[in-house]
């Protein structure tokens, strides 16, 4: 019986962890979501959010924006277009990211021109920015 | 017999020549070492890509997802991937010989159109009796990418509609810098996985539900598909200019050695007329 997981993310550019952990939690889209091993296989879609697992005893952390996550015989294998560890976010620029985000939405909203599409742009980066800086801390 | 004025400057001609077709082997090898990596470094991705929409292809459960669905009518649009230069061997006209041969021959494209990237391929179709639809030529590399993806989506938007029949990816699949092979590869409808491949999906918990992965997971399936064949086609042009490079270099040293041979012998021969010259002169005297 198996009692730790494999863990891999991969995005398009390469692969950026590859780690054997006791547990991993996923930004799922419906809140945060726990696999221990011997989980059953699974298909999902992540958001933008926060990744964590353990590596002898330490716990880390990395944030992933949008993809999705397959569990299947105690291997988690996520694919996001976009995967940082918390050393390579500038919190400066995040934070100013976020604001300008905001800024955005609100004055499509002012102006009355908020469509989904344009929305869905600006709170993909808004939500990039606030992971961000959840990570950073 | 061409005097030795001749020869020497046919000699200097070549060795430029091959000065520049080294030049560019290097250049290639250079190019060809980055477009490597991206290609070798994209592929987890789109394997691991291509086993999630296995997954949820299934022949097992559920409903179904109209990118999966066969259709009746509608024209079939292949993406064809060349390279905008030349001087890289077969490499674009094999490819377009290929497709050419495919879009006459096969019953089962029903009138096909055509998207292509590069040059070389728009010159090859753009004599021949083919529909092009849609037709990228020199485009700065790096709005080729999103140039793909903007083509993939809306492919992927009008097969949804019921306007499209069909769509295909035409392309140099990169095994290493010697060996491209043209692959012509189904997209849409999306094929079903094959052997044991074949996945009982009612073992597997979709989350929220697979509809809604697969309204997200498959047009990322389909983009990536575009780049990895993007990718490939870069990191192919390069390889295959490096080999024709190479052997191109390889022929001018050996037609200079032949015109060097060439030149002794002219030069021989004229040594031993003037000596007749000189010798019958003064035998005459």
């Amino acid at each position: 019986m198996a009692e730790a997981l494999i863990l891999e993310v991969i995005t398009p550019e390469r692969r950026v962890i590859e780690v054997t952990t006791p547990w991993v939690t996923l930004p799922g889209i419906a809140g945060e979501m726990g696999i221990l091993p011997q989980h059953v296989p699974l298909v999902t879609v992540i958001h933008s959010g926060v990744l964590r697992w353990t590596d002898a005893g330490q716990e880390h952390r990395a944030a992933v924006h949008h993809g999705y996550a397959q569990v299947s015989n105690d291997r988690v294998t996520i694919l996001t277009e976009l995967a940082e560890s918390s050393e390579e976010i500038d919190q400066d620029r995040a934070a100013e990211a976020e604001r300008r985000a905001r800024d955005e939405l609100r004055k499509l909203i002012d102006d009355g021109k908020d469509s989904a599409q344009r929305n869905d742009k600006y709170e993909a980066k808004l939500s990039r920015a606030i992971t961000r800086q959840t990570i950073a801390k | 017999m061409p005097t030795l004025r001749e020869i020497k400057r046919r000699i200097t001609s070549v060795r430029s020549t091959q000065q520049i077709t080294s030049a560019m082997k290097m250049v290639s090898a250079a190019k060809l070492n980055r477009a490597q990596t991206a290609v070798r470094a994209a592929q987890p991705y789109a394997e691991k890509l291509r086993q999630m929409v296995s997954s949820l292809h299934g022949t097992v459960g559920g409903e179904d997802h109209p990118l999966f669905m066969e259709r009746e009518g509608g024209p079939s649009r292949v993406i064809l991937f060349t390279s905008d230069r030349g001087l890289c061997g077969n490499f674009n006209n094999n490819l377009s010989r290929t497709v050419f041969a495919i879009l006459t021959a096969e019953e089962r494209l029903s009138s096909p159109e055509l998207t292509i990237f590069g040059r070389t391929g728009n010159d090859f179709f753009k004599r021949r009796e083919v529909t092009i639809h849609q037709a990228f030529v020199h485009l700065p590399p790096k709005e080729t990418p999103s140039a793909v993806t903007t083509v993939i989506e809306e492919a992927t938007e009008e097969f949804a509609r019921g306007e499209l029949g069909g769509l295909y990816i035409a392309f140099n699949y990169f095994y290493n810098p010697i060996r491209q092979e043209p692959r012509f590869q189904q997209l849409l409808p999306i094929p079903a996985p094959e052997g044991d491949e074949v996945v009982d999906q009612r073992e597997i918990l979709f989350e929220p539900n697979r509809y809604e992965i697969m309204d997200s997971l498959l047009p990322a399936y389909l983009r990536n598909q575009g780049l990895t064949a993007h990718l490939n086609t870069v990191a192919g042009e390069h390889g295959a200019r490096m080999v024709s490079m190479d052997a191109a270099t390889k022929n001018a040293g050996e037609m200079i050695e032949s015109l060097t041979l060439q030149y002794n012998r002219a030069r021989q021969a004229a040594i031993t007329k003037e000596l007749i010259e000189i010798v019958s002169g003064a035998q005459a005297v």
